[in-house]
């Protein structure tokens, strides 16, 4: 009978018998030695009452179990997404598949006229993904599949900067000032400040111990930054498409040009096949919002119709080749000489 | 963790003939069994497995502690592992006893009541 018992204890996890299990065995051998020298009922009985215990006392240890390794974050080892899985790819390219989906559903409710619950979920849904999928990245350590979340915030921080050069009045003061703004205009300062943080995100995790490693990543593997940077352009995008009436399906054929860009990149090897990859989806969205800009002015029948076409066209190859210079900035990284850093963990 | 011993209560019968075999001091695990058999006048006849699952939880709630030097009643063959009450844990012991003190008091006050 104990070493029936012996063996039944293996139906226990495997962490409470090595807790639990010697005093157990232990215990039961102390009451049958008890209940044998008391005569064989008694030991028949303790035996009934023993095997009676065990399927719920098994289950409730299970249980436990269960409760501890959630207790001590275990389950989140589920959202250690292996590099080039799907849920990696689904994970990185959120930002752009939401910013898409957004689009096309703010098109279709204004169209169709969406319920009113039917715009909140969305919304609700919406943001409850990103911002959950953005703390996600921010407890893993910013893995790769995050840094387009980090592009997005830097996107927003490079509009607020513009934004407070222009409630400085510095606009007006740079188009009046000795002639400037014929030259160089004050618009692209948004990249100015956009380039500035990118160099102050770097000289961040360089100097910040605890980011060190980040800064380690982003120098062994240049096109990572690239990537980052790539999650600035949905929202440049929408820079670009802004003042426009019915634009969305272009705008939206726009981001799903700079999905498929990530998903070869998520796909490639080599560094280089990854950052052509980038460049080639900010290309095909570049030439997408172009001749959805176009269409969108030839259908409205403007007087100025050659001059805003122009106009527009210039606006957005100038748009692209800032991005596409931006997108190249993480090369330079090659350049740099190659220093030890202590490696710590993010 | 809650810290108020009422947070705790009621507790279920074996728990608290388990708390009351330690209260007088530090039991190994077979002395406990005995201990509740006896105070509970043979009505709670824990079976080892169920008395570890009691024992690992009042240990989860911080009632109770396990002591890896082996209590004075450790005999041979048998693990060197004790356990004994922690001051939550006679706290918690004390109030359930308050609590049924107030119940037997009621009860008695409306039986006397009815049968006068």
């Amino acid at each position: 009978m104990k070493s029936l018992y012996a063996l039944l204890l293996y139906l226990f996890p495997r962490t409470y018998r090595e807790e639990y299990g010697e005093e157990l065995q232990a215990v039961f051998n102390l009451s049958m030695d008890d209940a044998s020298a008391k005569g064989g009922f008694e030991a028949m009985s303790v035996t009934l009452r023993e095997l009676r215990g065990l399927p719920y006392a098994i289950l409730h240890a299970h249980l436990r179990e269960r409760r501890k390794a959630k207790m001590a974050g275990k389950f989140a080892s589920r959202f250690d997404f292996e590099p080039g899985s799907g849920k990696e790819t689904f994970a990185a390219l959120t930002p752009f598949l939401f910013s898409m989906a957004m689009v096309l559903f703010g098109y279709l409710a204004r169209h169709w006229i969406a319920p009113i619950w039917a715009s909140i979920a969305f919304v609700i849904l919406f943001w409850s993904a990103v911002l959950g999928l953005f703390l996600l990245g921010s407890a893993k350590g910013l893995p790769r599949w995050f840094l387009p979340y980090l592009g997005v915030l830097l996107a927003i921080a490079s509009l607020l900067f513009f934004n407070f050069l222009v409630n400085l009045r510095l606009d007006v003061w740079w188009h009046r000032s000795s002639g400037w703004g014929d030259d160089f205009n004050f618009g692209n300062f948004l990249w100015i400040g956009l380039i500035l943080l990118v160099f102050l995100l770097l000289a961040i995790s360089r100097s910040v111990p605890r980011f060190r490693p980040f800064y380690q990543r982003l120098r062994d593997d240049w096109p990572l930054l690239s990537f980052l940077l790539y999650g600035t352009i949905p929202m440049i995008l929408w820079l670009n498409f802004d003042d426009y009436v019915n634009e969305e399906p272009f705008f939206a054929l726009s981001i799903l040009m700079l999905t498929l860009g990530g998903w070869f990149y998520l796909r490639k090897d080599k560094p280089l096949n990854r950052f052509m990859s980038l460049q080639i989806g900010l290309g095909l969205s570049m030439v997408t919002a172009a001749a959805g800009k176009a269409a969108l002015i030839l259908w409205s029948r403007s007087q100025e119709l050659d001059f805003i076409l122009t106009d527009e066209l210039v606006f957005t190859l100038e748009t692209w080749l800032w991005l596409a210079a931006i997108l190249s900035l993480p090369y330079l990284f090659r350049l740099l000489p190659r220093a030890e850093l202590p490696s710590q963990t993010v | 963790m809650a810290y108020d011993p009422i947070f705790y209560l009621p507790l279920t019968e074996s728990t608290f003939y388990i708390l009351l075999s330690l209260a007088p001091g530090r039991k190994h695990g077979y002395a406990i069994m005995k201990d509740v058999k006896d105070l509970s006048r043979r009505r709670v006849n824990l079976s080892t497995s169920t008395l570890y699952t009691a024992v690992g939880r009042l240990l989860d709630q911080g009632l109770i502690e396990r002591l890896h030097d082996g209590g004075q009643e450790s005999g041979p063959g048998l693990t060197r592992k004790s356990y004994e009450l922690t001051d939550l844990g006679r706290r918690v012991l004390e109030a359930e006893h308050v609590r049924l003190q107030g119940m037997v008091k009621e009860a008695r006050l409306r039986l006397r009541e009815g049968g006068a």
